[in-house]
């Protein structure tokens, strides 16, 4: 029982860091409290139930068409939005702002157009498989090889490759690095297209498990700030190791407990840290922001 | 009819004190809080297990009801107090919707989504508050108080030193300000006069569900704060009225109740782009330097 439920546990965690990935990508390198990344998750899960479910697309094709919708989303929202702010020197509170703004007028739009309730992409049981004492349907299974895929890929690319040592830079000083003469506006829109294409993966995953609603991005897109946070300021490790810890956590509350208190276990860990150690956990010592 | 125009009269009294409320966050200490619904409804909750389980009077359940908000302020304002601007929005929007949760979820004490009904109407002494003008007047006679109090409290010392906290906090506490205190204090001020919204709700509805303190509440009472501007003090009540309104015009303008709700928040959201957008000197008091 117990390893079918950290099985379970792991699973989600595998999601949760692909989620928790992109928007540290996006958070860490522009320091944007990205809000409308819930509404890049909501808008793959639609992108891909119109293309499979409404034009029968191969799912290929369609998982394709959601990446790219995925990540044209992301780069025109920091075009569109965000950039004519920022040319003013706004404050990144307003961004914030204009982010919170945004995802609530693109929610909500989805509400309107396909409805509030959940929409379910592959009816009936899934197909599963047993190994030992453990059983995984055919989507957990999937989630995890794609997870550990992408994981690989991008972890390859952030330490191996040039482009990857100039974001890792970015996340440090991306003023500094704009001075050494690397062009800002590439980095930025080449995250925002990486980050949110990254999130429509586990998207388009958790809608062919669970189904979509118009208003399951907000959770997702809090679960990864959360992991964000608590994982300290490690772009890749930092992201990985808090959305594992929320995923088993939750995995263990919905044992312990019962499924409605999972969300409460992260936010309470959420607030343990902030209380505890804001530097989050991959960091010994961190640099005081008394204000900024 | 004027049943009709009266209960929307209440409404606005009731976010005009929301609004001002949040406003002394948000424009004067200058931090945006996404946890004044859950506020609002642990005020509108508290009153109604107060008046139905315990048969408090109106008086007294409300004073109740802003002790266990206050108390609830106080822990968010004591826990945040370290905490930056983007962390601390994602802490009071985690707040939110741990609240929420807790509405939904723990049956046993709120009755989860099926909510409280049977709230009996306000009474003080032989006023009772039945009949929509008698509610009108009760819920007004918290409202002006609520306004009064607010500009009393930013144009005094009291209010000085919340700005300077929002332009530099560091720059204060060098000048012996004990700016935790101040930041606290704030947070329950705030805090009380949404539980106070929250009791007349309750009085108001006579029955109440989950449903009404979501983060949607919470994001509705910030962009009223928001279009009314942080520069002027009577920028939210001006808010306030315009967008309890809207929904009403939307309906004249015959849109169906189904797709009206998702549509107000549409307009609503584009109203504070274009305001961020085109009229950043609306909200030049939050535009200070963080960056």
């Amino acid at each position: 029982m117990i390893v079918q439920i950290l099985t379970n546990g792991l699973v989600t965690a595998l999601a949760y860091s692909l989620i928790a990935l992109g928007f540290a990508l996006i958070y860490r390198t522009t320091r944007i409290f990205h809000f409308a990344y819930a509404s890049t998750y909501t808008v793959a899960g639609y992108v891909f139930y119109t293309s499979f479910r409404g034009f029968h697309l191969p799912v290929i094709l369609a998982v394709i068409i959601t990446l790219l919708s995925a990540a044209a989303f992301g780069v025109s929202v920091d075009r569109l939005v965000y950039s004519p702010l920022i040319r003013r020197s706004s404050s990144l509170l307003l961004l914030l702002l204009s982010s919170l703004a945004l995802d609530s007028i693109i929610v909500n739009f989805i509400a309107m157009v396909y409805g509030n309730e959940t929409k379910v992409l592959v009816a009936g049981l899934q197909p599963t498989y047993s190994m030992g004492d453990v059983v995984l349907s055919r989507i957990q299974i999937v989630i995890v090889c794609t997870s550990i895929g992408v994981l690989g890929i991008v972890s390859i690319v952030l330490f191996k490759t040039n482009i990857g040592k100039i974001i890792r830079a970015a996340c440090d000083d991306s003023q500094l690095l704009i001075n050494f003469g690397v062009n800002g506006h590439a980095i930025r829109l080449g995250v925002f297209a990486i980050g949110s294409a990254i999130c429509a993966l586990p998207a388009l995953l958790v809608a062919m498990d669970f189904g979509i609603t118009p208003f399951g991005g907000t959770k997702a897109m809090l679960k990864a700030a959360v992991a964000v946070i608590i994982g300290g300021p490690r772009i890749f490790y930092g992201a990985i190791a808090g959305a594992f810890l929320i995923g088993l956590l939750e995995a263990l509350t919905v044992w312990l407990l019962s499924a409605k208190w999972s969300d409460l276990a992260t936010f309470a860990i959420l607030f343990m840290f902030l209380l505890c150690r804001p530097q989050g956990m991959t960091l010994s010592t961190a640099r005081v922001d008394f204000q900024q | 009819m004027i049943n009709y125009a009266l209960q929307i009269l209440i409404v606005i009294n009731l976010y005009i004190i929301l609004a001002v409320s949040l406003n002394l966050l948000v424009s004067y200490l200058g931090v945006i809080s996404l946890s004044h619904a859950a506020f609002y409804g642990t005020g509108a909750y508290a009153y109604a297990l107060l008046v139905t389980a315990f048969g408090w009077r109106f008086i007294p359940a409300l004073v109740g009801s802003v002790g266990i908000t206050l108390s609830l302020g106080l822990l968010v304002s004591v826990s945040t107090l370290r905490l930056r601007a983007d962390y601390l929005i994602l802490t009071t929007l985690a707040f939110q919707l741990v609240s929420y949760d807790l509405l939904y979820n723990w049956v046993g004490l709120t009755n989860g989504p099926f909510g409280i009904s049977g709230i009996p109407s306000p009474t003080i002494l032989v006023f009772k508050a039945s009949p929509t003008v008698n509610v009108f007047v009760l819920t007004t006679l918290f409202a002006v108080p609520a306004v009064v109090l607010t500009y009393r409290l930013v144009s005094s010392p009291f209010g000085r030193v919340l700005k300077a906290i929002r332009e530099d906090e560091l720059m204060t506490t060098l000048l012996g300000k004990d700016t935790a205190r101040f930041k606290i204090t704030c947070f329950c001020v705030a805090a009380s006069l949404a539980a106070v919204a929250g009791s007349l709700y309750s009085g108001f509805m006579r029955y109440i569900d989950p449903t009404s303190f979501t983060l949607n509440e919470s994001v509705f009472i910030l962009s009223i704060v928001i279009i009314g501007g942080t520069t002027k003090f009577s920028g939210p009540i001006f808010g306030a009225i315009l967008f309890v309104l809207l929904p009403e015009v939307l309906r004249l303008l015959l849109i169906p109740d189904s797709i009206a709700a998702n549509m107000r928040i549409i307009i609503q959201g584009l109203i504070v782009l274009a305001l961020l957008r085109y009229r950043p000197g609306y909200l030049k008091d939050l535009d200070v330097r963080y960056s």
